[in-house]
């Protein structure tokens, strides 16, 4: 499809979702043709070893709008994310989990807020957690720290349905590896002053896989990396580094005359 | 004889920032020591938006020598920014980094060259081996290499010193975030994470010869603590694969 003419990508990280992603897929076309709106669907691999790739390789013949980006190197969620994320095309994307816990169809509330009040991005945030009760407290905890450290008054910053403007999300860098992504890009976006909106939506239990999700790990990850970022944010403000971008994402910005 | 990119041996790379009293001197100085060498060179300088009379020596400077390139930040950007848009306009197959405040003598490059082919180094730094500076600055200059070697191994006797040689294609490769005087330490300790073998060879050390050190002691110390436990921490996250990439 013709890059001006799409108006939805849909971006999504898999790995190792033999068990969901066709069944996935096939209603994620289903929601967004009939949707009416102009669409394609990017995936970003992980590093799938099962039968993944084989399975969307099939679903390719059959949906031509269907893409897959693979992730070189070190995989992790964060990296296939954002492999998909640069490889779409559309005016907005739509970020999502391939596991079934998020109901595709819920993007049109948030795409409706996003046009009606002009905003950058718009998050969903889970109204009733299909999620142990540990995990629904944990990221409770994960917000308060968020608004207390970065002023970002947000229900559910690490929620994985977002939308976003597409040219905007396509020039972001990230740095984390794995599950910190959702939450960095909120605070990245809020840093660099994107207008922000939230919209509640439907959560679902897994519909099958395992969840790679281990909860003290990934808190203790995302604790850490938490922290980066406000040690980060802080040197910046000391004028001691020059940009909150990684590191190596500034090479090419520092293309100066030269006589 | 304007040379081609290729053919250039030492890139001689410096970023200036207000230093009208000393550029003249030590710009002259370095062609004097590159012409004598016979070494096939060019010296790049980054004006870092200098505010007083640096921009107009240099251009006047670049009209006499043909070897020397002029790269011009907008707006000050501080010493490591400058520094590294100077390297990346850099085109030799070495590039020796220097101060153009004249504390260092790049007579002693032929030494960090010779060093740097004869062992294989990827990059020799000098140490200066009597520093020209007061008590304080060379008893906090201790402390920080103390650190540096205490948080992440870095055996040198002297990371932040100025001069050190660098294969270009290595150097033009990084990308620094420090703003201003931790910069040479970085590169250091970017390199290290590398695998970059490093050398190290003992240099003379010079009082400024004019202008105004742009540093104030405890705040520059208190900068380059914190930027020093920020990047061990961005180490200790990319070992836990929290994050890609220091």
């Amino acid at each position: 499809m013709d890059s001006i003419t799409t108006k939805i990508s849909v971006a999504a990280p898999v790995y190792n979702e033999e068990k969901v992603i066709e069944k996935v897929v096939r209603y994620w076309f289903e929601v967004l043709q009939e949707s009416g709106l102009s669409h394609e669907v990017v995936l970003g691999d992980g590093g799938s070893t099962d039968r993944t790739l084989e399975i969307l390789e099939r679903l390719r013949e059959e949906f031509p709008q269907l893409r897959v980006a693979r992730v070189q190197g070190a995989g992790g969620y964060g990296n296939a994310l954002f492999e998909a994320i640069y490889k779409t095309r559309g005016e907005k994307v739509v970020m999502l989990d391939a596991d079934g816990q998020f109901d595709l169809k819920d993007f049109l509330p948030l795409l409706q807020k996003m046009e009606r009040e002009d905003l950058d991005v718009v998050s969903g945030f889970r109204l009733r957690k299909n999620d142990t009760f540990l995990r629904v407290y944990a990221d409770r905890v994960l917000n308060f720290i968020v608004r207390f450290f970065f002023g970002l008054d947000q229900r559910d910053t690490n929620c994985a349905l977002k939308v976003f403007q597409g040219e905007m999300i396509r020039n972001l860098a990230i740095e984390a590896r794995a599950w910190p992504t959702p939450t960095e890009i909120m605070i990245r976006l809020h840093t660099m002053g994107w207008k922000i909106g939230e919209v509640g939506i439907r959560h679902y239990a897994r519909a099958g896989g395992e969840t790679k999700l281990n909860v003290t790990r990934t808190s203790l990850e995302m604790i850490s990396f938490l922290v980066y970022m406000k040690l980060k944010l802080f040197l910046y403000r000391k004028k001691i580094i020059n940009s909150l971008q990684p590191a190596e994402f500034r090479q090419g910005l520092m293309d100066e005359e030269c006589s | 004889m304007k040379m081609k990119g290729k053919d250039i041996l030492i890139s001689v790379v410096a970023p200036a920032y207000n230093e009208e009293e000393n550029i003249e001197v030590v710009i002259r100085n370095c062609n004097a020591v590159l012409a004598e060498s016979g070494d096939a060179a060019e010296i790049v300088v980054c004006d870092d938006g200098s505010t007083d009379r640096t921009p107009l020596i240099l251009e006047e400077l670049r009209k006499k020598i043909e070897d020397l390139r002029v790269v011009r930040a907008a707006r000050n950007g501080g010493y490591g920014d400058a520094l590294f848009k100077a390297i990346y306009a850099s085109r030799g197959e070495y590039v020796v980094t220097l101060d153009s405040d004249g504390q260092f003598d790049l007579s002693d490059y032929p030494r960090l060259l010779e060093e740097c082919r004869r062992k294989k180094y990827d990059v020799v730094t000098g140490y200066r081996v009597t520093k020209r500076d007061s008590f304080l600055r060379v008893a906090a200059d201790r402390v920080l290499n103390l650190i540096v070697r205490g948080l992440f191994g870095l055996p040198y006797r002297d990371t932040n010193c100025a001069l050190k040689i660098f294969k270009g294609d290595l150097i033009r490769k990084v990308c620094v975030e420090a703003r201003a005087y931790p910069t040479p330490t970085e590169i250091m300790i970017r390199l290290k994470e590398q695998g970059a073998c490093i050398g190290e060879v003992a240099i003379q050390h010079y009082e400024r010869t004019g202008g105004k050190s742009h540093l104030k002691l405890f705040h520059t110390g208190w900068e380059m603590l914190l930027f020093l436990v920020y990047l061990r921490y961005k180490l200790f996250l990319k070992r836990a694969r929290i994050i890609n990439r220091i």
